[in-house]
């Protein structure tokens, strides 16, 4: 099943272009000319969230608060059920003369069984999506990406006017122009 | 084409660049220690030292080396615990309801509040462990088939919730820590020389890129997490409050506990907050960061909530008289001209009385007065959960089994430990993570319309 | 019910294949080749794999069980031919006689595996009735005490051989009679007949030798006044039960004086509102605060000092009442309000029902007592002159000619039986006189104070080892026999002197050869022949002997007739005048409930044992009259220096008793053993002594007096805090304990429990406590707070059943006694216009600087144990589950599951709860029994001993419980006959405490539970209790 988002590898990235910015407001402005053009960018790594890049690049809408629903819904029925096993089906017995059966007492732990698994199923899956995996090696384009350069990718197609696209990246205050061949990065 | 708001102050002052912020806020992870840190560091030390001293001779001996008795049978044990949860709720709070009221400012200071949330829990899990009379089967309090005994565990017990509560909450907020440390962990990775240094920051931050993909599904895992953790905190000090109102025991036995004990929680823990956080901005100058405008909307929260406290201190009482319960009413008046007065009179002093002195901007944009205040708010929380758990104990329903406590040398010092633990890991914490979250303040270096 | 189904495994064994049959026997299949591996050339033998196999498997199974094994090498010694009288796991009883004081109540032994582990009172025994003290309880655990003396001593070496001992002792005792130097055996006072009768054998081979009797507090006075007046130096049996109207004065009748558990079945019998003819008045005059004292209807102060005025007032009203002629003694006004004319008046109305007693030890106070019982008609009635008491003989006057004659050297040896004079009598001349003797010789068990100054030690054996038999009333006989046999190299007093005199009666056959355990001591124990062959007369046979052993008791007729009084009070009016003056400050010295006259002193059990008036632990204390102690300034924690004569004590604990009479203060006497051992104290083991030495006070000139006048007492420096197991007194105004006067009861006998039920609305439905749908047992209690009198027999008792653990004194100052069952006790206090309740209100009294309210207390005793409640808060918070509900409404606590989070502890309204604080066994920080083997024989091997960490409380003797369902059930009885008896329960004297099935309607608890008096404690809680209380009633209205 493919929950793993194949675009986050560069390991089978032929051909890209590659523009750096260095502010923000530049940066959306290019990428929306970009779009604009037809051009399909392949991705924008910045060193934080950028609202409205997801949009241009055409990233999907996520299915994580649907994950999030289902593992609540697993968590709520877990704890429910051990609790029910437990207390009334396996070893009933009379403490303080409470009754044996379904009661507000249980909702605690309920509830708090509900959220461990929703948080921890969910960022599982979260982890996952995203190829956030302990020790991976990372693909870095710029040491910098992760401090305050802005790396957009597009990737070539057969056809695709180069040249005219890394005018357009240059225009709208890209700082470098750089091409990506398999796994080599070559300034412009 | 700089879009840039004019009607609102900025949330991080001096013109600070993506680049400055790295640089500041990386550099005592990519320096050397400083003096200051290496003096602070080695005192929270021996602090833990004296914390180890007490635990051992507490299990070597039986906790008959605490002064508890046969009515007052938790003292500073169970006052520590309530005293530490409480603090540690500040952490998620900021991070997470700030974040959904979209409070901005939140992002300068979330990072270290939720350290210090986990620091803190980890105090407060000391107790419940250790008050325990056989701390090594305490592990029966988790639903395991056994042997022994009655099968399983009791779900009408508010300790059995406590074990559900403190672990979901300190689990959730570690992850949420977590989550939110990956960005800056990547940033940190690519900045630090050191080959160890890749190695750990790089296990650690997962190969993290910052593509847009990953950056939006991020905003939302942090979104919904926010949304869990902000009943979560709620649910955690209900529960810590209900060891006490579902017992029947006058004093213990009220049905305000709930909303009252949360509210003390956000009142301590931004308290300890701002203790933490006055220190940080000037020793390791990030005034830019932690502004004035931070101190001042904490210390408004501190002066709300502690009012709302007290509030709560008074309708207990108004509550108490008009139940018409000869031991509810004896139980309150001697909380307050008992033997226990001060204990009584010094909460009201700190909690009721002290913030109010807030309503002053002075105060509020003072940072050394307060630091002062800050102290007394977590002085004042700390007699409020020991006039709470003793005074009610100490008299009860029988005269003949009335007592006097106070606590022995070991019980100080095993509270006086869990500062060690506390500062050992936050000093930590200041060397080899950021204490302020980057990333979100790299995206607010402009205030977006 | 044998089980008949048979289980087969294969088809061989089910029809009995006879290979098969054969092949099983042996546990391989074909044997190891074990041989070939032991012989030589074991080594290079050709094992197969199957072998190889087996050798493997052999070798690891013995390898893993190897390291398996890691229990601890415990001492037990099998039987190697079990006696047919002993089952393991199941309890003997052997009827026997109490050696703890000389009342000599009739008791039953309890004895598992050949260990006494118990003692109760028996039912037959017209002493106890079934009941027994706090100290009888104890008594058992001076049997395993490993500070007794292991062999005799001689000159302070230990002696292995008794042989040569008697030996050096029998050449001195000749050369001593022959050159016709006095001998004295002094005792305790002896009633046994053989006893007496050995010693006359004594008496016989050494002419020269002198008995005398000698308590440590005496009863001369009374003796010396019953001689003059009936002629009979006896003291009389006093029939409570027969007296309506009780007067006393000082006589602590229910806690320490003469027979207090005889006293105390009597008494309670009148106590109850609805016995026939109305409850008893009790009126009690006293300086110290005794526990009596807080029984009494009307209680007024008194100085001891005065006492002779007191009682000759009082004897001249009753003369004006009854025409008699008066004494005349000058009027000293009126004194204590009109009190005395009121109790002439209610004495006068009881003629013939009423009984007046007194403590003192003064002969012309008791005469004057005896003129009074005399005008009312009580001999005979409630005082029986006849059948008359042996419980006490000692004279004051002849052990003060003995001290006199050792120091003037014409007594050359001297003989100690149970007395101990150094420590309580005084103690400098005895030490000075002791150097003196040519021979001393004492039987005590232990190296007390005058053993260690005698140069032969001859260590008598405990009472529960011993032979004896008794006469505590005339008529009236008590057997001892042995429960266990001798723990130590120790020798029975009696075959000591028998054996010096030569006169040991040859072995007779031995009725119990075949009977087991105690055979051979049997045949080894002379005094056994020497018992029978002394009551041979009327107990000749073996089956009659045995019977009466059986049973415990010989009642003999009783003989008829009237005493004749011969006594007149015209003579004492010079004595009464002379002592009619009060100045300076009284002190009264007394014995205390639990230690007594200090006997018992190195008793852990007694010493944590709270005094049931001040529930003070662990050591004795100044009791100060508030007036008194504000004068001087003294609050609680301050000491006082205490000074009579040339004695002085410094930093004394001082405590503000409530109900102490002004100008007098009380010392409990039974302290400050210097001898006793680690729990007492001993100078020569190094322990710190308790307490100080009441004795050295004592005046010894003719009757001791153990009333001091002119006391001086000063504030001590030091501070002093006193272990205390109640620290706040007053009951705050609180519904707790619900009590009515006699007046109210008659009239509704609801009254004082009229508050009607609070509304209770549960969301949960009533427990019904079944068992596969039938109704179980449901164990409940009702505890009669008119029986109750706070003696403490039952913590005691709890202590012993249930194993609970001894803590010590600085463990109770933290407030952790480990008691099951408390008995909680409150003052009132009352002024002329109010009953005061509240400390505030006590507070606001005191500041008018009239403290006359102090002198004038009410005080309830309210026994508290865990309340077995149906809605347990305890269960409820409880992580672990390891309290719950049983389907017979005990509320269980499972100790294995206990992880001690201690909130059960918190949460339950009545804190009956104890948390094992450490590990109190096996712990040099508490030596006390729990630390030593011996020690340990007296833990009841039916209840667990808790381990640290845990929590633990009353179970309802859970384990009696079982083993009373299991006999019936043995019996095939129905569940409604059932029998359980509680531990605090079958020691209490006073019947205050009931235990049964409330599913059984006929249960005495199920009557009882439809009393009006019934009332549960914080019912408006709704815990639902299962023990309910019956309302105090006073007889208070009027005197």
């Amino acid at each position: 099943m493919g929950i793993l988002d194949k675009k986050l590898s560069l390991r089978d990235r032929k051909k890209m272009l590659v523009g750096v910015w260095e502010d923000e407001d530049q940066l959306m402005a290019g990428a929306g000319a970009l779009a604009h053009a037809g051009i399909h960018i392949h991705d924008v790594y910045t060193p934080y969230p950028v609202h409205g890049l997801d949009r241009i690049i055409g990233a999907r809408r996520s299915k994580l608060a649907r994950i999030a629903f289902f593992c609540a819904v697993t968590g709520l029925t877990l704890m429910t059920t051990m609790i029910w096993y437990m207390y009334v089906h396996d070893w009933p017995m009379n403490i303080g003369n409470k009754p044996v059966r379904f009661t507000p007492s249980w909702a605690p732990v309920m509830f708090e069984g509900t959220v461990l698994c929703t948080a921890f199923g969910m960022s599982f899956f979260f982890f996952w999506r995203n190829r956030l995996v302990h020790g991976i090696k990372n693909e870095l384009l710029d040491i910098r990406q992760t401090d305050d350069r802005m790396i957009l990718t597009i990737e070539t197609t057969d056809g695709m006017d180069e040249k005219a696209v890394l005018d357009m990246m240059k225009n709208h205050g890209a700082v470098e122009l750089r091409e990506f061949h398999n796994g080599v990065q070559t300034v412009i | 084409m700089i879009h840039d708001s004019i009607i609102r102050d900025r949330l991080v002052t001096g013109d600070k660049t993506a680049s400055d912020v790295t640089r500041d806020i990386a550099r005592p992870i990519l320096n050397n220690p400083t003096t200051a840190w290496k003096v602070g560091f080695t005192l929270s030390l021996i602090f833990l030292g004296i914390f180890g001293v007490s635990l051992l001779y507490t299990l070597w001996t039986g906790i008959g080396v605490w002064n508890i008795n046969k009515s007052v049978m938790w003292g500073w044990d169970i006052t520590n615990f309530v005293f530490w949860v409480g603090i540690g709720h500040a952490g998620t709070l900021i991070s997470a309801v700030l974040l959904l009221f979209r409070q901005k400012w939140r992002m300068s200071i979330n990072r270290s509040a939720e350290a210090m949330t986990i620091f803190a829990v980890i105090c407060a899990a000391m107790f419940p462990v250790f008050h325990m009379g056989r701390v090594w089967v305490g592990y029966w309090a988790l639903p395991l088939p056994n042997a022994f005994g009655s099968l399983w565990v009791n779900f009408n017990s508010p300790l059995l919730w406590d074990v559900f509560a403190i672990s979901t909450y300190f689990s959730v907020s570690l992850l949420f820590w977590y989550i939110g440390l990956i960005p800056d962990i990547a940033t940190i990775r690519d900045k630090v020389k050191s080959k160890l240094g890749k190695t750990m920051y790089g296990f650690f931050s997962m190969g993290w890129t910052g593509s847009t993909r990953t950056w939006a599904r991020y905003e939302l895992i942090s979104l919904i997490l926010a949304g869990l953790s902000t009943p979560l905190v709620l649910s955690v000090h209900t529960i810590v409050s209900t060891d006490f109102a579902t017992s029947v025991i006058p004093g213990w036995h009220t049905t305000i506990f709930p909303p009252y004990f949360v509210a003390g929680a956000i009142f301590s823990g931004f308290g300890m907050v701002a203790t933490l956080l006055v220190v940080a901005r000037k020793v390791m100058n990030y005034e830019n960061y932690i502004t004035i405008g931070h101190l001042d909307a904490m210390t408004k929260i501190i002066m709300v909530t502690g009012t709302i406290v007290g509030i709560a201190y008074l309708t207990e009482f108004f509550i108490a008289w008009y139940s018409g319960n000869i031991y509810e009413q004896y139980a309150f008046t001697n909380r307050m001209f008992g033997p226990y007065w001060w204990a009584y009179w010094s909460m009201m002093t700190c909690n009721l009385i002290a913030p109010q002195v807030f309503w002053f901007r002075w105060a509020r944009t003072t940072p050394w007065f307060i630091f002062i205040m800050s102290i007394v708010v977590n002085v004042g929380m700390w007699f409020e959960r020991f006039v709470i758990i003793v005074t009610s104990l100490h008299r009860d329903y029988l005269p003949s089994s009335w007592v006097m406590y106070s606590g022995s040398l070991t019980e100080i010092g095993l509270f006086l430990g869990t500062f060690g633990i506390f500062f050992t890991c936050f000093f930590l914490f200041a060397k080899f993570l950021p204490v302020i979250n980057m990333a979100e303040v790299k995206s607010i270096l402009r205030n977006r319309e | 019910m044998s089980n008949n189904i048979k289980y087969w495994k294969g088809e061989d064994e089910l029809n009995r294949n006879p290979q098969f049959l054969a092949a099983q026997k042996n546990e391989f299949h074909d044997d190891l080749p074990l041989d070939e591996v032991f012989n030589e050339d074991g080594v290079e033998l050709q094992a197969n794999r199957r072998d190889f196999l087996k050798y493997f498997g052999f070798s690891v199974t013995a390898v893993a069980l190897a390291a398996c094994y890691k229990t601890p090498v415990r001492h037990a010694v099998p039987y190697l031919v079990k006696p047919e009288d002993v089952t393991p796991g199941v309890a003997n009883y052997y009827r026997s006689t109490c050696g703890a004081c000389s009342a000599a109540c009739g008791i039953e032994v309890k004895v598992r595996e050949g260990r006494p582990i118990k003692v109760d009172g028996s039912a037959d025994s017209p002493i106890s009735q079934g009941g027994t003290c706090a100290v009888g309880q104890a008594s058992i655990l001076s049997l395993y005490d490993n500070e007794r003396l292991a062999n005799p001593l001689a000159n302070g070496a230990e002696q292995t051989d008794w042989a040569a001992v008697d030996a050096e002792i029998s050449n001195k005792l000749k050369q001593i009679t022959s050159a016709n130097g006095k001998l004295v055996v002094l005792s305790s006072s002896i009633h046994s007949p053989s006893t007496l009768k050995a010693i006359e054998s004594f008496k016989a081979s050494y002419p020269t030798a002198e008995h005398v009797m000698y308590d440590a507090v005496s009863y001369s006075g009374l003796l010396d006044a019953n001689e003059a007046d009936f002629g009979k130096r006896a003291l009389p049996t006093y029939k409570f039960e027969a007296a309506k109207v009780i007067v006393s004065f000082g006589a602590d009748f229910l806690g320490t004086w003469i027979s207090p558990v005889e006293f105390s079945k009597g008494y309670t019998i009148n106590r109850q509102p609805a016995v026939a003819g109305g409850m008893s008045k009790h009126i009690q005059f006293e300086s110290a605060m005794s526990m009596t004292g807080t029984n009494a209807d009307f209680r007024f102060p008194m100085r001891a000092s005065q006492e002779a005025l007191y009682v000759a007032t009082l004897y001249n009203y009753i003369a004006i009442a009854t025409g008699a002629k008066q004494i005349p003694v000058p009027q000293q006004g009126e004194l204590a309000g009109n009190s005395i004319k009121k109790t002439a008046d209610a004495l006068v109305k009881a003629k013939g029902t009423s009984l007046v007693i007194s403590s003192s030890n003064e002969v012309e106070v008791q005469k004057i007592v005896n003129g009074i019982n005399m005008l009312l008609g009580n001999y005979g009635s409630t005082i029986d002159m006849v059948n008359h008491s042996n419980q006490y003989q000692g004279s004051d006057k002849k052990t003060a000619e003995v001290l006199a004659g050792l120091k003037s050297g014409a007594i050359a040896g001297v003989i100690f039986y149970n007395a101990n004079p150094v420590y309580n009598h005084n103690s400098k001349e005895w030490t000075e006189a002791l150097k003196k003797a040519s021979l001393s010789v004492s039987f005590a068990s232990s190296k007390d104070e005058t053993a260690a100054l005698c140069q032969y030690v001859c260590p008598d054996n405990h009472y529960l080892e011993s032979w004896n038999d008794a006469e505590p009333r005339k008529g009236t006989y008590h057997f001892t026999q042995p429960t266990i046999s001798n723990v130590f190299n120790t020798r029975q007093a009696q075959i000591s002197l028998l054996t010096w005199a030569n006169a040991v009666v040859a072995p007779a056959k031995d009725p119990f050869a075949s009977k087991g355990i105690f055979s051979q001591k049997l045949q080894a124990s002379p005094y056994y022949n020497f018992i029978r062959a002394n009551w041979a007369g009327t107990l000749g046979s073996d089956d009659a002997f045995n019977g009466v052993l059986e049973k415990g008791v010989y009642l003999a007729a009783a003989s008829e007739g009237a005493a004749s009084y011969a006594g007149s009070v015209d003579a004492l009016a010079g004595y009464v005048s002379a002592n009619a003056k009060a100045s300076g400050i009284d002190m009264v010295l007394y014995q205390g409930v639990g230690v007594r006259d200090g006997a018992f002193a190195n008793n852990p059990w007694l010493q944590e044992m709270p005094d049931p008036v001040s529930k003070v632990c662990w050591d004795n204390y100044v009791a100060l009259p508030k007036a008194l102690a504000v004068k001087l300034d003294i609050s609680e924690g301050d000491t006082v220096n205490v000074k009579v004569g040339d004695v002085t004590y410094n930093n004394v604990p001082a405590m503000v008793q409530p109900g102490q009479a002004n100008e007098t203060v009380a010392l409990a006497l039974g302290y400050g053993r210097t001898h006793a051992g680690k729990v007492a104290g001993s100078v020569e083991k190094g322990f710190d002594t308790i307490g100080v030495n009441g004795y050295a006070f004592v005046n010894n000139t003719g009757n001791r007096h153990f009333v001091v006048k002119n006391v001086e007492i000063t504030k001590g420096d030091d501070t002093y805090t006193l272990a205390q197991t109640q620290t706040h007194h007053s009951i705050e105004g609180r519904d707790i304990v619900r009590e009515s006067t006699f007046g109210q009861w008659q009239k509704n006998p609801k009254a004082g429990n009229e508050i009607p039920a609070t509304h209770i609305y549960t969301i949960w439905e009533k427990p019904e406590y079944r068992k596969d749908g039938a109704p179980n047992h449901l164990w409940a209690m009702a505890i009669d707070l008119n029986a109750c009198t706070g003696c403490g027999s039952c913590i005691v008792s709890c202590s012993i059943e249930n194993n609970v653990p001894v803590v010590g004194r600085d463990e109770i100052r933290l407030r952790r006694e480990m008691h099951w069952i408390r008995i909680d006790r409150y003052y009132s206090f009352n002024t002329s216009d109010a009953v005061l309740t509240k400390d505030t209100e006590i507070a606001a009294a005191d500041e008018k600087g009239n403290f006359d309210h102090w002198q004038n207390v009410n005080v309830l005793h309210h026994p508290m144990m865990c309340q077995h409640c149906s809605n347990a808060p305890c269960e409820t918070v409880c992580p672990v589950l390891a309290t719950t509900h049983s389907t017979e409404g005990l509320n269980q606590m499972t100790y294995n599951r206990c992880i001690g989070t201690k909130y059960c502890g918190n949460n339950c309204p009545y804190k009956v709860r104890r948390f094992n604080w450490f590990r109190f066994n096996d712990n040099d920080k508490f030596d006390f029994h729990f630390n030593n083997p011996l020690g340990k024989m007296v833990i009841n091997p039916d209840v667990t001993v808790r381990t640290r960490g845990v929590m633990e409380k009353c179970s309802f003797c859970v384990q009696r419980i079982q083993e009373g369902k299991l006999k019936a059930k043995r019996e095939g009885k129905s569940p409604n006959e059932v029998q359980v008896l509680t531990a605090c329960q079958r020691a209490c004297p006073s019947n205050a405490i009931v235990f049964g099935d409330l599913h059984n309607p006929e249960s005495e608890v199920s009557k009882l539970y439809k009393n009006e008096r019934g009332f549960t404690v914080l019912e408006e809680i709704n815990v639902q209790s299962s023990v309910k209380y019956m309302t105090k009633i006073r007889n208070n209205d009027s005197i």
